[in-house]
């Protein structure tokens, strides 16, 4: 198979999507899950635009109109996932610290040796 | 006159309408962000919509032929077509009419007024994106509306705003966008080999050759993932069961169901020619481990939600048993199908409405804190009953019918097995719904602590449930009129 232009954006495509895949796939991590979602719609849009490419003397457009729509939607699904990430990430801080506080306030506890009334209440 | 008339406007204006009228309704309500309004606006366009799909419904099975819209006149291979056929034509229906009576439920439902503002816009946007999906006749236009159905649907989930929610909506959002993209890379896997979009040119065009079958796995794998097929269902009990319960009725009732139209659209309208009967088999036998493993999870489940989540990755595995049907009898199948759908859906919907009241009046969902209220939600408990009835596939609900068609399908197919399934499916049905009833029919054993709780109880009201004893009407109709709703679907092809 001869290297044209739409064999190289294909292979380039088949790379970005194993690239996506993996990343997707293997982290646990919110943000480089939405990466990985993020690639893996590159590398489709890479595909199409290989497709475009098929004949250069007469490029085809609508693989243009469906990239250019594709590009939205991801947008927004990334915004919507990065705004609910941060959300969940906030919650699990609050947990954090009213753990810190927990903690902290058992230790101070302890210094102090207040009465165990006192304990009780707080738990 | 008025015969005419309806006619120019169902073959002319339906179809617009249908994606028009709620796009306009979600920005009305966004912009005006008044709760009273948007309410009195919501119902008023409910009851149009319902009136418009059953009209449409009714052009579309007397006379046996597809409405079709062509947008802007630019004809297919450059322009998108949109087609009501018969299946669709009742998906659209099914769809208005559930829409019709979770759009009164949540009305009263909601008691914080910010949620309930945010509210009314994603919902709009959710029916726009089913009707989008059940009138496409164009396969990136499908994934536009599968995209901004995947996108309202975790937007819903996420208004609850607990924790459990917002987590459970996250991971709905990252398996939504997955199967989207896998959708999607099938999409120009198509593209690439045939140069055009539209369904039918697609389907004239298609033959047995690697790419297709690599595009036809890709969007099984995608749309598997959306319907929540049983290896890939992890996703659905947590998102169903943390959602508010109007949202969970709609997520349980149609939003899982389009993903599967557009599985059984590619399956046996646009790709059929790749279709083969081990790959038909396979499906049936996720279907048929899905009715297992999702009833026995059901059983276990420790609060109501989360059984009637686990119910629906149980129901949803019979829909797939009717996929190796489809090779031997098609016709038998396809009814099976639509029938189990309806049935299914308007079930579905309405057991979540009552277990929604359930939970708002006890402030849980615990299964183990369940006793005894039957005596204090008296109409909430006797729409699970009627509904449950559908599920287990009782006479004469629809639910009885439909796995009635199923299974007699199965026997003319010559394919026995897949009727043990049926049998199996049944009977742990009856066992992880009656385990709930049974719970609502005992007394509470402590007399001092709960008396003074039921009092409060029994105040709340339980008016909002008008939608969802109509849907559990409709699904004892449809049982009762079975045979004129089988000789429509099936005398229209």
């Amino acid at each position: 198979m001869e290297l044209t232009q739409t064999n190289l954006y294909t292979l380039c495509a088949i790379l970005l999507l194993a690239i996506g895949l993996l990343g997707f796939l293997l982290n646990t991590d919110f943000i480089r899950k939405v990466l990985g979602l993020n690639i893996i719609g590159i590398a489709i849009f890479m595909l199409l635009l290989a497709v475009a490419n098929t004949y250069p003397a007469a490029i085809d457009p609508i693989p243009h109109a469906m990239v250019l729509t594709g590009i939205i939607v991801a947008a927004a699904g990334t915004a919507l996932g990065l705004n609910l990430a941060s959300k969940i990430a906030k919650f699990s801080r609050i947990v954090q610290k009213e753990e810190v506080i927990t903690s902290a306030e058992s230790l101070s506890d302890k210094a102090y040796i207040t009465s165990p009334n006192n304990t009780q209440e707080r738990g | 006159m008025l015969d005419s008339l309806i006619t120019t406007f169902v073959s002319t204006y339906s179809i617009p309408v249908l994606i028009v009228l709620p796009v306009v309704i979600a920005v009305i309500c966004f912009v005006v962000g008044n709760i009273t309004l948007s309410r009195i606006v919501s119902v008023v366009s409910g009851i149009f919509l319902v009136i418009t799909c059953l009209l449409q419904a009714g052009y579309v099975l007397q006379q046996t032929a597809a409405i079709e819209l062509v947008v802007g006149n630019w004809q297919p291979p450059l322009g998108i077509r949109l087609s009501v056929n018969e299946f669709s034509a009742i998906m659209l229906l099914m769809t208005s009419t559930i829409g019709l009576a979770i759009t009164f439920y949540s009305t009263k439902y909601f008691n914080s007024d910010d949620k309930e503002v945010r509210f009314w816009p994603l919902w709009w946007f959710l029916i726009t994106a089913l009707n989008g999906i059940f009138i496409s006749s164009d396969i990136f236009n499908t994934y536009i509306m599968l995209e901004l159905l995947g996108l309202t649907a975790v937007s819903l989930i996420a208004i609850q705003g607990t924790q459990q929610a917002l987590q459970a909506s996250f991971q709905y959002l990252l398996v939504g966008l997955f199967g989207s993209l896998m959708y999607l890379l099938g999409v120009a896997i198509i593209y690439r080999t045939y140069g055009v979009l539209d369904n039918q040119l697609i389907a004239n065009m298609v033959e047995n050759n690697l790419s297709m079958q690599l595009a036809l796995v890709l969007i099984t794998l995608g749309m598997m993932m959306k319907c929540a097929l049983f290896p890939l269902h992890f996703w659905l009990p947590s998102a169903h069961s943390n959602a508010s319960a109007p949202v969970s009725a709609m997520l349980s009732a149609l939003v899982v169901k389009a993903a599967f139209f557009i599985l059984f659209t590619f399956w046996f309208e646009i790709l059929t020619a790749v279709v083969t009967t081990a790959a038909v088999t396979v499906m049936g036998i996720f279907g048929a481990m899905a009715v297992i493993y999702g009833s026995y999870r059901a059983f276990t489940s420790p609060r109501l939600k989360q059984l009637i989540a686990y119910s629906t990755v149980a129901q949803i595995g019979y829909l797939f048993l009717a996929f190796p049907l489809m090779i031997a009898t098609p016709e038998l199948a396809r009814t099976a199908v639509i029938y189990f759908i309806v049935a299914h859906g308007c079930a579905k919907a309405a057991m979540f409405l009552a277990a929604g009241v359930i939970q708002k009046t006890m402030g849980h969902d615990q299964l183990s804190q369940l006793q005894g209220i039957a005596t204090k939600l008296p109409l909430s408990i006797f729409i699970f009953a009627v509904t449950s009835a559908s599920l287990i596939g009782l006479p004469p609900s629809g639910g009885f019918i439909a796995k009635w068609l199923l299974l007699n399908n199965a026997v003319e197919a010559d394919q026995w097995w897949w009727v043990l399934t049926l049998f199996i499916g049944g009977l742990l049905a009856s066992a992880y719904l009656f385990r709930v009833l049974n719970l609502a029919f005992t007394t509470p054993e402590n007399k001092d602590g709960s008396e003074e709780k039921f009092h409060t109880v029994s105040m709340v009201s339980e008016s909002k449930l008008l939608g969802a004893v109509g849907l559990s009407i409709i699904t004892i109709v449809i049982g009762l009129n079975a045979m004129w709703l089988t000789n429509l679907i099936t005398s229209s092809y």
